[in-house]
Parts: structure tokens; sequence; C-alpha cells
């Protein structure tokens, strides 16, 4: 599993998303709404046997909204949040195309008032579980 | 004294490869026993009888056509097959074990947080065969 092909595949996925930028990963600025596509938490190799599979069961993706104390920007994270729909991150990741993995899936997402570059967005953090072939 | 990590394990059934889709497995070999105990005796007496053993493997739900776990297993339920197991992995003068296995019972589980998930049991039929790999 190659994980920089596998960030560039949940990258295109959440492109679909009308509106949505996603920078690379480690940009001096974002232009919200933006999804930055984190390093994964933590690799765990030989999930079968004879290197049949590798996991990332906690990857994080992390959508940046501006003006975090106004209510249109919960509006809008709310949407992004939403488990379906035209802004549904967790549908956009799911309805993927993904040769360097299997189907990833996001199981939860969490919000919280995030500083990136010294500026304060309200930000949506996603977890996304993702295996693949170990070999 | 060494140790041998388990993720180096092979299986293959009935001629296809199952490793890379299984993450446990478990060969159990016994034997029945024969009370032979007689009269005036202070214990139990037993003799051995025929051998015996059960295979259960199991892992993570391949959905790859052909060569995936459904497209693999499903089909042999109630045949038997043949069962070659590496404990040690594949390698020069590392132990390998063939034996004939009737499939009685093939799982498939689908929780709802996790991958789908599958397990085998066969019943060993006639002898394990202890060998070398070459």
């Amino acid at each position: 599993m190659n994980l920089e092909q596998v960030a560039t595949e949940l990258g295109n996925a959440l492109r679909a998303i009308d509106g949505l930028s996603v920078p690379q990963w480690g940009v001096q600025r974002v232009h919200p709404p933006a999804a930055v596509v984190t390093l994964p938490g933590r690799v765990e190799y030989d999930k079968t046997y004879g290197r049949g599979a590798d996991e990332v069961p906690e990857w994080q993706v992390i959508v940046l909204v501006a003006n975090p104390t106004r209510p249109e920007s919960r509006r809008t994270i709310a949407g992004y949040a939403a488990g379906s729909g035209p802004t549904s991150v967790k549908q956009a990741i799911e309805a993927g195309t993904y040769t360097a993995c299997d189907q990833p899936r996001v199981t939860s997402a969490e919000f919280d008032v995030v500083t990136y570059v010294d500026v304060k967005y309200l930000a949506a953090i996603f977890t996304v579980a993702i295996t693949g072939k170990g070999a | 004294m060494a140790f041998q990590h388990g993720s180096k394990t092979y299986v293959s059934v009935g001629g296809d490869d199952i490793s890379p889709w299984t993450n446990t497995s478990e060969l159990t070999r016994g034997a029945q026993s024969h009370d032979l105990t007689m009269y005036g005796a202070n214990s139990e007496v037993h003799g051995g009888g025929l051998k015996n053993g059960k295979f259960t493997c199991g892992g993570r739900y391949d959905t790859t056509a052909v060569t995936g776990t459904r497209a693999v297993l499903n089909p042999l339920v109630g045949t038997t097959v043949e069962i070659i197991r590496r404990p040690e992995g594949t390698g020069t003068g590392k132990p390998e074990q063939t034996f004939d296995g009737l499939l009685v019972s093939y799982v498939e589980t689908n929780p709802v947080a996790d991958y789908v998930a599958w397990s085998a049991e066969f019943t060993v039929s006639g002898d394990v065969a202890d060998t070398t790999q070459a």
C-alpha cells in the first residue's frame, strides 16, 4: 500500500465536492473551505498472513471553514459532516475510486476550532479507516 | 530458543494460497483413548486408538473474483480437499504439513463497524504428512 498514492486518491475523491479546495499537504496557505489530508496516524502491518494486508486504522482528513464563530460557518460544516448529500465528506470519500487501497470507510467526525498558519478555522476532523495490500 | 511470528504462516486449500486473507489458523491433532482397565486395578489404564484432527482458519473476506474468499471456499463445503500448512512460513528446511480436510463449515460474518470476516472448519481425513520443505 503506497501511502502517498492513497493520499492522492483521497484528495481526488474530496474534489468531487463542489467548492471544496484540496491543497497539497504542507502548504502555507489554504483557501477555505478546504480539506487537508493529513499524515496517517499509524500504519499497522501484517493484518493477514504473508504480508497480505496492512491497515491505517485512523487517517484524519480535516475540513477547514473560515470565520469559526459565525452561524453560516456552522451550517456549512454541518453539510460536510452529513452522512450523505452533495457536500458530505463521508459520501465523497466512500464513493471515490481507489487502486492503492481497499474502499475506505469514514468512521467518525469531530469538531473543533483549530489554528492553521496563524489563522483560526472551524474544523471538522474526519477519521478514515483504510486497508490495502501489504506486499 | 527461537520464537516464530505467526504472520509468516502459509496455508493453501485445494491448491489455492489463502494466506493473503487469513489471519488465524489452528491445527488440532488428537487420538482416541481406549479404556483397558481390568479387574483388580487401582487406576485406569488407557491405550491409544485412531488418530484424528481438526483444522480451523479465518480472516478477512476478500472480494477478489476467482481467488477471493467466497470464490475459493464456498464451493468446497462438503468436499474433501488437500490442505498444505507451513507453520514457520515458506523456505527450505522449514516444516510442512499436508493432509486432506473435509470442509464441514464455512462462515461469513458481517459486523456493522468492522470488515467482513470469514472462518472455516475442516475435519482431517486420513494421516497428516509431516515433511520438510525442499
